[in-house]
């Protein structure tokens, strides 16, 4: 009976943590706002995951001044400027009436502070991403589209200007 | 079943005084532990052969197939965790020779569907948490299946946490179940004496690898170090041959580069290349068994270093080597010896799951493949044998 109960719990957390990952993801691209922001991608490889496309935004320096600290987790407030968006600001406490995702200050250098990037990983089927890589490298731009919702955010699809 | 007719005939002739106790109990005995062996054989088989899926769906997965949508995805994850489940449980309750496989697969299962979660919805966080997570919901399948394999593959994602710097605290309070649920309650001295040996060698390694900047210089060094363990009498020549082992499988990868001039210039590589030459003139005055493998991997270990098909060799020396152990160990009716190629044949197989060189598609259905060939040969070569003969 031990037994059955221990093994009753096991299925209802793998199952349910698994569950609440999806539905949580599913909101977000539900309800969340749509934004681009310039990318510089390159293509490594994850053994569980396979191929993906490592990230740079084409900006990382935060405006305003910052105490100097490094690893500092809090709020980064994202602005949209007509097409495109950008990560202009770190807040400790929850921003109101402004976009904002989960994010925190990397380090600071020479008075400018930097934040860590949020969107690191963009995973495409294999071959694909070098595909991509290659004609970024070319000279195509780059943007990714990411879906924010109080804070959370998902990124939904990296997109080419030819 | 072959066993069970000849006791119940034996019994008979107990019965009637044509044999002894003595007799009896001594042909008793003979067929229990070959019963025993079997059942070993089996379940290493049933166990790899569950491993290999895994892997495989998981390198099927991996692939990422753009065409197939989340939703479909998230069935597909679903229905293969909840496959893990129930042949877990069907093996806890019903075949337990299972049990050790069906965990192996269960916990493959649990880390593929999380990892779907940062691939489906490109997670950019650190892997932390998707090892601290996976590692947790294991833990239920190590307390079922009382460690063995579980643990090694438990213990590995744990190394994972640690490794993208993980709490430290948190990681030793996940190392708890390692030890509370591992079977074997004997050699513990043993185990200590060769962790700390082991830790001494790692201690030796750091300190001499500081003075070498090339990969391949280093791992002549290495393999030079293990040798030396190995002939010079430290005590530790069981570990040194296995260290070497280990080492040789970093040289069945295929590499994108060539040997370059810069190793002729870094004096690491002379020194262990000298140390190697030491190794091997000890080896032959000793006149060691040829099919020794420090012989062989040092002479060997030049073709990976100075040529890009020499990983294809080493891929041939293991599949020889392992697949000759397996002979003896059939031959013979060495258990030991048998494992120990299986083992090395395994290694072989499980370290090309990280050969991102080779198409993960490939791989995948390859693995598949072998693991059900596994699990159906096994299946039919213990029904021809008519069953395991219970003691």
């Amino acid at each position: 009976m031990k037994n059955k109960i221990i093994f009753a719990v096991m299925v209802f957390f793998q199952l349910g943590v698994f569950l609440l990952m999806v539905v949580n993801k599913e909101i977000i691209i539900k309800n969340g706002s749509t934004h681009k922001f310039r990318v510089a991608p390159r293509d490594p490889y994850d053994y569980m995951r396979g191929n993906y496309l490592s990230i740079n935004l084409d900006h990382r320096e935060l405006k305003g001044d910052y105490e100097k600290v490094d690893n500092k987790e809090g709020y980064l407030i994202v602005e949209k400027n007509g097409k495109w968006s950008r990560i202009t600001e770190f807040s400790n406490e929850k921003p109101e009436n402004m976009e904002y995702i989960k994010g925190k200050i990397r380090n600071s250098y020479n008075n400018k502070t930097y934040f860590e990037n949020p969107f690191k990983r963009f995973y495409m089927e294999e071959g694909k991403a070098k595909e991509t890589e290659k004609k970024i490298a070319e000279g195509d731009r780059s943007y990714i589209l990411v879906k924010i919702y109080k804070g959370r955010y998902v990124l939904e699809s990296i997109e080419i200007e030819e | 079943m072959r066993g069970k007719i000849i006791l119940k005939e034996l019994e008979r002739l107990r019965g009637l005084g044509v044999i002894t106790d003595e007799v009896y109990k001594g042909i008793e005995e003979f067929y229990a532990g070959e019963g025993d062996n079997r059942k070993g054989f089996f379940n290493f088989f049933i166990t790899t052969g569950c491993l290999l899926i895994g892997l495989g769906i998981i390198l099927l997965f991996a692939y990422n197939w753009s065409k197939i949508g989340r939703g479909i995805k998230t069935g597909i994850l679903i229905s293969s965790l909840i496959t893990g489940q129930v042949i877990f449980y069907f093996s806890m309750e019903k075949k337990r020779e299972f049990v050790s496989g069906t965990g192996v697969f269960l916990i493959l299962m649990v880390g593929l569907s999380i990892a779907m979660i940062s691939q489906m919805y490109n997670i950019s966080g650190e892997d932390q948490g998707f090892y601290l997570a996976w590692g947790a919901l294991s833990i239920p399948v190590l307390y079922f299946t009382k460690g063995g394999i579980n643990s090694l593959i438990y213990g590995f994602v744990l190394y994972m946490y640690q490794n993208s710097d993980g709490n430290i605290l948190i990681y030793m309070l996940l190392g708890v179940p390692i030890f509370l649920f591992s079977r074997k309650k004997e050699g513990i001295g043993a185990l200590v004496e060769a962790t700390s040996k082991v830790l001494f060698l790692i201690g030796l390694m750091a300190w001499y690898g500081q003075f070498s900047d090339n990969s391949k210089a280093g791992l002549l060094l290495y393999s030079a170090l293990f040798a030396g363990v190995y002939i010079f009498p430290l005590g530790l020549k069981k570990i040194g041959e296995q260290l070497t082992i280990i080492m040789a499988y970093f040289l069945t990868f295929k590499k994108d580069y060539i040997f370059s001039n810069e190793l002729v210039y870094d004096k690491v590589f002379w020194v262990s290349a000298l140390f190697y030459m030491i190794v091997l003139v000890l080896l032959f005055i000793r006149k060691e068994d040829f099919k020794n493998i420090i012989l062989w991997n040092i002479l060997l270990i030049i073709l990976p270093l100075f040529f890009s098909w020499g990983f294809v060799v080493y891929n041939i020396y293991f599949l020889v080597i392992g697949t000759n152990f397996i002979y003896e160990g059939f031959k013979r009716g060495d258990v030991r010896t048998f494992n120990n190629g299986s083992l090395i044949v395994g290694g072989l197989i499980a370290t090309r799951f990280f050969d991102y060189k080779i198409s993960t598609l490939t791989r995948g259905v390859v693995f598949i493949a072998l693991g059900c060939a596994l699990i159906a040969g096994n299946m039919y070569m213990s029904k021809k044998r008519g069953g395991f003969i219970e003691k």
